[in-house]
């Protein structure tokens, strides 16, 4: 199973959200409803034993989701499910 | 600190809880987490053959910094699985020892559960590490239409949030 990049997640005093990796800062401002947290998902082939473990970054502001896979980012305002 | 989730099945009265995260689990004729040709399913020549219930169910051994939460369950909603050959699924929250059900009453058709309607397996938030949210409840049942061997593989998909 690989190990997906995982950002450090925080929240300053003001509400601002930041996740952190190696190479990549993403900070959603307090300018409404905001979140910011991983999604994970761990599909497993119930047959073979093979498992996958996915990993998006997903930051939300007043309804509007970015979801961050890897370097795909999907902009939506649904509830995705990888 | 980034979590870190096992997929665990759970047999016997005591609920004794064996990892599957990178593990094959067999659907047949007995409660246990032996990957083996023992207790096989069988084709019926009329009806059905339902297997023991898999309790299956996402274990925390490294805690998140924060939290886990929106825990859910799915499929690609495509039975892949053979003609003949359904999977069952349902979310309970207490454990009870794996039955060998009669009947699909009180299951969904596990692949009506997809990435657009999972099932719940809690809200949480859950903190710390130990087994969180519902299990995952699935059984298979094998109809008289079904072909011999076994069947191809299938994914489920286990999700959750974490901050």
């Amino acid at each position: 199973m690989t190990e997906p990049l995982a950002f450090e997640i925080s929240q300053d005093e003001d509400g601002a959200h930041h996740a952190v990796s190696l190479d990549m800062v993403v900070t959603v401002l307090p300018d409404g409803k905001s979140q910011l947290f991983h999604r994970n998902a761990i599909k497993k082939n119930t047959a073979t034993g093979e498992t996958m473990h996915l990993r998006a970054l997903v930051a939300e502001l007043n309804g509007v989701r970015m979801y961050l896979l890897g370097s795909h980012i999907i902009l939506t305002t649904q509830d995705m499910y990888l | 600190m980034v979590a870190t989730v096992q997929i665990v099945e759970k047999n016997g009265a005591g609920g004794t809880a064996t990892d599957k995260t990178s593990g094959t689990i067999r659907f047949k004729n007995a409660d246990n987490a032996t990957v083996d040709n023992n207790n096989p399913m069988v084709i019926p020549g009329a009806g059905s053959d339902f297997s023991f219930e898999k309790w299956l169910r996402l274990n925390v051994t490294i805690a998140p910094s924060v939290q886990i939460s929106n825990a859910k369950f799915y499929t690609d909603g495509a039975n892949g699985l053979g003609t003949g050959v359904l999977l069952w699924a349902k979310a309970v929250a207490a454990y009870a020892t794996p039955a060998e059900p009669a009947n699909s009453t009180g299951f969904t058709n596990g692949f009506t559960f997809t990435s657009g309607a999972p099932l719940s397996l809690g809200a949480g938030p859950f903190t710390g590490t130990g087994e969180k949210g519902d299990h995952a409840v699935c059984m298979m049942e094998v109809q008289s239409t079904a072909t011999q061997g076994q069947t191809p593989s299938e994914t489920i998909t286990f999700s959750y949030d974490e901050i």
